[in-house]
């Protein structure tokens, strides 16, 4: 081998690892940040923190991300340390159902960002049996975990937006994981849903006899859109 | 043995498996008029929804619906009623759907004018593809209200996913109508629409049409108190456009702007001075509307509603501007 060939390698080596120490060691942070002196009285927790999530396997990037977004908005330290203890256990549920559910991904970026839409998606209230079905349905050669993280996206606007109970998110989940239409369509769902509640539709009515009903027959959006016209035509709307 | 079909499926109704649901809402409204000496309106109403789906084999199902809404307005129009029902089995096999059925409206409220009533044939007849369906609906229609009337159309429609976010939609529609006295009308009818859905929790629609319709029939119209009869009453030519935004502000508070417009030539001469005049007769309106929607727990929510009736004619009787702000508050038991 070269004298040049060396040098690069040796220069990556020392770049990557450079690299991975500010990704995933908090220790490098607190010694170089100029936000990091505020937060010198939790950084007992959140070591601790890091090192549970480390033994754990989890990616500790996702975590640094959170402790530089934090400090960077000028989070409690008591708040910020909590709220990095609670995204590792949200994390690690995740990790859980991936394995639980034998989930494969194009490659360990792409495990990262569906762990990361799924500590989303329990944030935002959806429950970890939801989020299972969903990636357990996520399957080839029909689906894939890409359709449940589209999916996980779609329900959390259903829970933002309107007021349906766990089951009935559940069973909505389960139709458009089920159902033959992209995942990209799956966030009209919800704008569907609000456009058919200004019309007055109830919200269970829309569910069982509009949305669920064009899912279980092999259609989409235009098939929910023609229903809710014969609903409307009914009631003298249109 | 003509009836060996029907008792089949009846008696086949009866043993299937049924999946009910039903709503009532309980709520009240109240209505400012602005700009305007009429004094604020209240109603408190009652209304309710129930459905019946009997799935009757794989490819078969029938289904009844029903809905009733009761309220007392005060000061008008007092009690009012509407309800509806309608029944129709329906049939899926591979592209294919169709449906046969009948459904019925009622509308009756205290005021002078006579209530309504309608029963009609529902039937439908699509070819439903992965991203365009194709329907045709012929339909017959009793109706009994002032007059009885009997009508007879047909309606030919697609509705086509343009990408994942657009929705188009192409109809057209023709008929003909006997009415109780006079001689036969006929009319006729295309529009265009489309739905967008262009970001989370914003959903745009708009649709834009004409409209035409032929009557040689005469109407006596009641205005200023003076019985005017108004020829050619049903004959006109009409333009309609629709716009209708519905979204998601925050958690729980949703929006709608709704703006329908049309543009209406009349086949008479406009009213003015409780007279007939050469002038044609026209008509433009404007409804737009602004409402909120808070849902405040599963079984509670408030809307709010500003609006306008805007209507600007050459005959004087239909002229009307009037602005309003409706809040209802709705309890719903499911």
């Amino acid at each position: 081998m070269g004298r040049t060939p060396c040098v690069i390698l040796l220069t990556l080596l020392l770049a990557s690892r450079a690299f991975c120490s500010e990704a995933g060691d908090p220790s490098a942070w607190f010694k170089s940040d100029p936000l990091a002196p505020a937060y010198q009285g939790v950084e007992e927790q959140i070591r601790l923190v890091f090192d549970d999530a480390g033994r754990s396997g989890l990616p500790l990037r996702l975590l640094m991300e959170k402790l530089k977004e934090g400090a960077a908005k000028g989070v409690d330290p008591d708040k910020l340390a909590g709220g990095l203890r609670a995204e590792a256990d949200r994390l690690l549920l995740a990790q859980e159902i991936f394995a639980r559910r034998n989930v494969i991904f194009a490659g360990p970026g792409a495990r990262e960002e569906a762990m990361q839409k799924v500590s989303i998606a329990l944030l935002a209230g959806l429950s970890p049996e939801l989020i299972e079905e969903l990636f357990a349905l996520g399957r080839p050669p029909a689906r894939g975990p890409a359709d449940a993280e589209a999916a996980c996206a779609a329900l959390i606007q259903m829970r933002e937006s309107g007021r349906l109970a766990e089951k009935d998110l559940l069973r909505l989940g389960v139709a458009l994981m089920s159902s033959r239409l992209p995942a990209s369509t799956f966030r009209s769902i919800p704008p569907f849903f609000i456009k058919a509640r200004a019309r007055d539709i109830g919200e269970r009515e829309l569910l069982d006899s509009i949305v669920i009903k064009a899912l279980e027959s092999g259609g989409g959006l235009v098939q929910m859109e023609d229903s809710l016209r014969l609903r409307l035509k009914r009631r003298g709307e249109s | 043995v003509r009836c060996k079909p029907l008792m089949f499926l009846f008696c086949m109704t009866l043993a299937a498996p049924c999946f009910t649901e039903a709503v009532m809402d309980l709520g009240a409204g109240g209505e400012t008029r602005l700009a305007e000496d009429a004094p604020p309106a209240f109603e408190p109403f009652l209304k309710g929804a129930a459905s019946l789906t009997f799935p009757l084999s794989e490819e078969l199902s029938a289904l009844a619906d029903a809905a009733a809404r009761v309220g007392y307005g005060w000061p008008d129009p007092g009690m009012s009623f509407f309800g509806f029902a309608a029944a129709d089995l329906a049939y899926r096999k591979g592209r294919f759907f169709g449906r046969i059925g009948a459904v019925s409206t009622i509308e009756d409220d205290d005021t002078e004018d006579p209530s309504y009533f309608d029963v009609a044939s529902d039937t439908e007849l699509t070819l439903d593809f992965d991203f365009f369906t194709l329907s045709f609906a012929p339909n017959v229609r009793f109706i009994q209200s002032d007059t009885r009337r009997v009508e007879a159309q047909g309606a030919l429609w697609s509705i086509l996913a343009a990408g994942d976010q657009t929705i188009l939609r192409a109809r057209l529609e023709g008929g003909i109508a006997w009415p109780e006295q006079g001689t036969e009308e006929y009319f006729a009818a295309a529009s265009v629409g489309f739905s967008l859905y262009p970001a989370a929790l914003l959903v745009v629609s708009a649709d834009a049409g004409y409209r035409t319709s032929v009557s040689d029939n005469p109407l006596d119209e009641t205005i200023d108190g003076t019985v005017i009869t108004i020829p050619h009453a049903n004959g006109y030519d009409e333009y309609f456009l629709s716009l209708d935004v519905s979204g998601s502000l925050a958690r729980d508070v949703r929006f709608t702007i709704l703006a329908p417009s049309k543009w209406r030539l009349s086949d008479h001469g406009a009213v003015q001075d409780s007279a007939i005049t050469e002038e044609t007769e026209w008509l433009f309106s404007l409804s737009p509307a602004f409402s909120l929607e808070f849902t405040l727990s599963t079984a509670f929510s408030l809307k709010a509603t500003c609006g306008a009736d805007l209507s600007f004619s050459n005959s004087s009787y239909l002229e009307e501007r009037a602005a309003y702000l409706r809040i209802e508050s709705i309890l719903s038991i499911r």
